[in-house]
């Protein structure tokens, strides 16, 4: 056998034992969302059983675990957009403009995103009981923002600045404004760019607990809430949360699977710089 | 019992950055506290437009039916109850700083380990007036109707705040068939589980005993339990220590002698995790708390109902014991319903409404009546050997300082089960906790 073909067989091979490790508690997350309790607890793992929605029925009945679908569908939605918003702005800014100790601003805008979410939560929580708005959206997008805001700025720097300078200043010399130049060449070049960042916002915050669990009501709890909220004081509802587990994932599963031709491209897109 | 992770240290920041509200008073604006109740057995007063919202844990078979009883309530009273369910491990933070923020939570359920560092801090409400106002309550209701040593766990500096209810303790349940097929007689003594547990222990890939041996609460109980048995407790009444090293030291022998027999991973079992593998049949015997136990005997998750005896914790023959457990129903302090709260905390923990909740979930309420219920009887099997175990009890500990010792006595169990420690050095190091939590 040559070379090549070990190298190939390596390949597969550790492709193989990555996948495993990574689906093969998906699968059981998948699997006992459609079992009974007594083929969940059984000595040896089941395989072959009678399928059953009751999982499913409980979760989207007696627990209204759409309720918390739809709250972090609204959250992330509003957290990834503001930060967008006001992140790409700012990260053309820190990439383009001549700002004055600009690499001292990103490392600044950094270091938000270092502080432990734990030291975070409490000043928090005082800030948003003085304003009132504990409990709402607002509070909660507010909170997802302030570790977003960092990832769209940094990474869209990044793409920013790998792209050539001539493009804009000919869009300049062409009549438009700096402000045109970033709307109009700029930004739907980065677009990959900027699909991967709000990917990966929306992930943040999807998947986002303790600013969820001490910000939000009983009205607007998230779904890692929700998740969490099987586990009892002396009972594990395995079944009620590995269908509330696999209802979250859907949602980002299908993200995933519609924006992926903009995520390898986009990932990869700020990595080598010319 | 208690499923507890490390607390995050907001606990800390929250005492750092946060100062107490002070009661607000307040009642209910409209309807009448005093009304009696529609139909008999339903609850007391009046309170068309009062919202409330009620502060628990979620997960476990409780949290539905508790929303059943809230419907019923408010469809009785006129008032609206909300549930505010969290997970368990993040009760106590939420809690914590929604007491000490601006409020919101009119009922709280609260376990003992943090009982009294909200009374302490005020955030709790005292309930004395209305346990003795004949018009809030039913004929014949009182603080007479609790069990008096459960109602008085939820005291503080004499006054009562909470109302108790989920009353258990820790029990032996051990397999009939298993026994009887090996010749051995139903266990009585520590010790005769001790030897019984390494006779079985590996028979038919069995283990011998299932004990939970995670720092999550259950390793504390079941060590009160083990105290309680030897008629010692880890404080006195002037909440210095009175743990004695020796039967500490035995106390911790045991658990090494079950954890030795247990399924293997035992440091990482908790209760449910215990009575799993005992209900699908991997252990002869299972020490745990009463709840978890149900477990054994739902034919929905177990491979063995009907299969179970129940025995008290002794370590002499006719000297049953086990730690009291319980949780505390309290009114919040800065609650604007506080009539409200209470007309839902009295009928809720009546006798009639624990047997509802009892029958539907196992647990045990913390009236007298409960105990003469007959349905009840029959719904636990362990309900007698709970009465046994608890006729000797000592109250899991409600100091503000305790959860910090507990976590100590925890760790050297699990010292001592990995061989780190002797029994004795275990012992010792419990001791030490103890003496420097609460400052003897």
């Amino acid at each position: 056998m040559k070379r090549r073909d070990w190298w190939v067989i390596g390949s597969y091979v550790v492709v193989g034992v990555f996948l495993l490790w990574v689906l093969v508690p998906i699968v059981t997350v998948a699997l006992n969302s459609l079992k009974s309790p007594q083929d969940i607890f059984s000595s040896t793992p089941q395989l072959v059983f009678t399928p059953t929605g009751d999982n499913y029925g409980k979760v989207l009945g007696e627990l209204s675990f759409q309720t918390f679908l739809v709250n972090s569908t609204i959250v992330a939605l509003g957290s990834t957009l503001l930060s967008i918003v006001v992140g790409v702005p700012a990260a053309y800014a820190l990439a383009r403009l001549p700002v004055r100790g600009r690499e001292w601003w990103a490392w600044l805008i950094l270091f938000t995103r270092m502080v432990p979410a734990v030291a975070l939560v409490v000043p928090m929580f005082v800030i948003f009981q003085r304003l009132q708005l504990l409990g709402t959206y607002t509070a909660l997008v507010a909170a997802h923002t302030t570790f977003n805001l960092p990832i769209v700025i940094w990474m869209m720097r990044s793409f920013f600045e790998e792209l050539p300078r001539d493009l804009e200043e000919a869009a300049q010399v062409d009549g438009t404004g700096r402000f045109g130049a970033f709307l109009r060449v700029a930004l739907p070049l980065t677009s990959p760019g900027l699909a991967a960042t709000g990917v990966l916002c929306l992930l943040f915050s999807w998947n986002e607990f303790l600013f969820a669990l001490v910000l939000s009501g009983r009205e607007t709890q998230t779904v890692p809430i929700g998740v969490a909220s099987f586990i009892g004081t002396v009972s594990v509802d395995w079944g009620g949360s590995s269908a509330a587990a696999v209802l979250a994932m859907i949602p980002v599963f299908v993200l995933g699977l519609a924006a992926q031709r903009f995520l390898v491209r986009g990932l990869t897109f700020g990595a080598v710089k010319g | 019992m208690s499923r507890r992770s490390p607390r995050w240290p907001i606990a800390l920041f929250t005492a750092l950055t946060l100062t107490a509200c002070g009661s607000t008073g307040g009642s209910s604006a409209t309807g009448d506290p005093n009304a009696a109740p529609a139909q008999p057995g339903g609850p007391m007063g009046k309170f068309a437009g009062a919202k409330l919202v009620l502060s628990r844990w979620a997960g476990d078979p409780w949290t539905s039916g508790q929303k059943e009883a809230a419907a019923e309530w408010s469809a009785a009273t006129g008032g609206t109850l909300d549930l505010d369910a969290v997970p368990y491990e993040n009760l106590h933070d939420k809690q914590a700083l929604t007491l000490s923020g601006a409020g919101g939570y009119d009922i709280l359920y609260v376990h003992p380990s943090w009982f009294g560092e909200f009374a302490k801090a005020g955030h709790l409400a005292p309930i004395d007036g209305y346990l003795s106002d004949a018009k809030r309550n039913p004929s014949g209701f009182s603080a007479d109707s609790y069990l008096p040593n459960v109602l008085a766990q939820g005291k503080y500096d004499g006054k009562q705040y909470c109302v108790p209810d989920f009353v258990s303790t820790t029990l032996l349940a051990y397999r009939k068939d298993v026994f009887e097929a090996a010749g051995i007689p139903a266990p009585k003594t520590l010790d005769d589980v001790a030897a019984a547990a390494a006779q079985l222990n590996g028979k038919d890939g069995m283990a011998g005993i299932a004990i939970p041996g995670k720092r999550a609460g259950a390793v504390a109980d079941i060590m009160g339990s083990l105290l309680t048995a030897q008629d010692n407790w880890w404080y006195g009444a002037d909440q210095k220590t009175t743990l004695d090293r020796a039967k500490a030291a035995k106390a911790v022998d045991f658990y090494v002698k079950a954890a030795k027999a247990a399924p293997s991973g035992v440091l990482n079992f908790h209760v449910d995790e215990a009575a799993t593998a005992a209900a699908q049949g991997k252990a002869a015997m299972i020490i745990s708390t009463t709840p978890s136990l149900q477990a054994l005997e739902d034919p929905a998750k177990s491979a063995t109902s009907g299969k179970w005896g129940y025995a008290p914790m002794q370590f002499t023959d006719g000297h049953p014991a086990g730690e009291l457990i319980y949780w505390n129903w309290c009114v919040a302090a800065n609650s604007p319903h506080k009539d409200a709260a209470y007309s839902f905390l009295q009928w809720y923990t009546s006798g009639a409404q624990q047997a509802k909740v009892a029958l539907a979930a196992a647990t045990a309420g913390a009236t007298k009546d409960f105990y003469t219920n007959a349905d009840v009887q029959a719904k636990l099997p362990f309900l007698t050997a709970m009465n046994d175990a608890l006729t000797t009890s000592n109250p899991q500990p409600s100091l503000p300082s305790w959860p910090k010792a507990q976590d100590r006595i925890e760790l050297a169990v699990q010292d001592a089960i990995q061989g780190k420690l002797t029994p004795d050095q275990a012992a010792d190091a419990m001791v030490q906790a103890v003496q420097t939590t609460l400052g003897g």
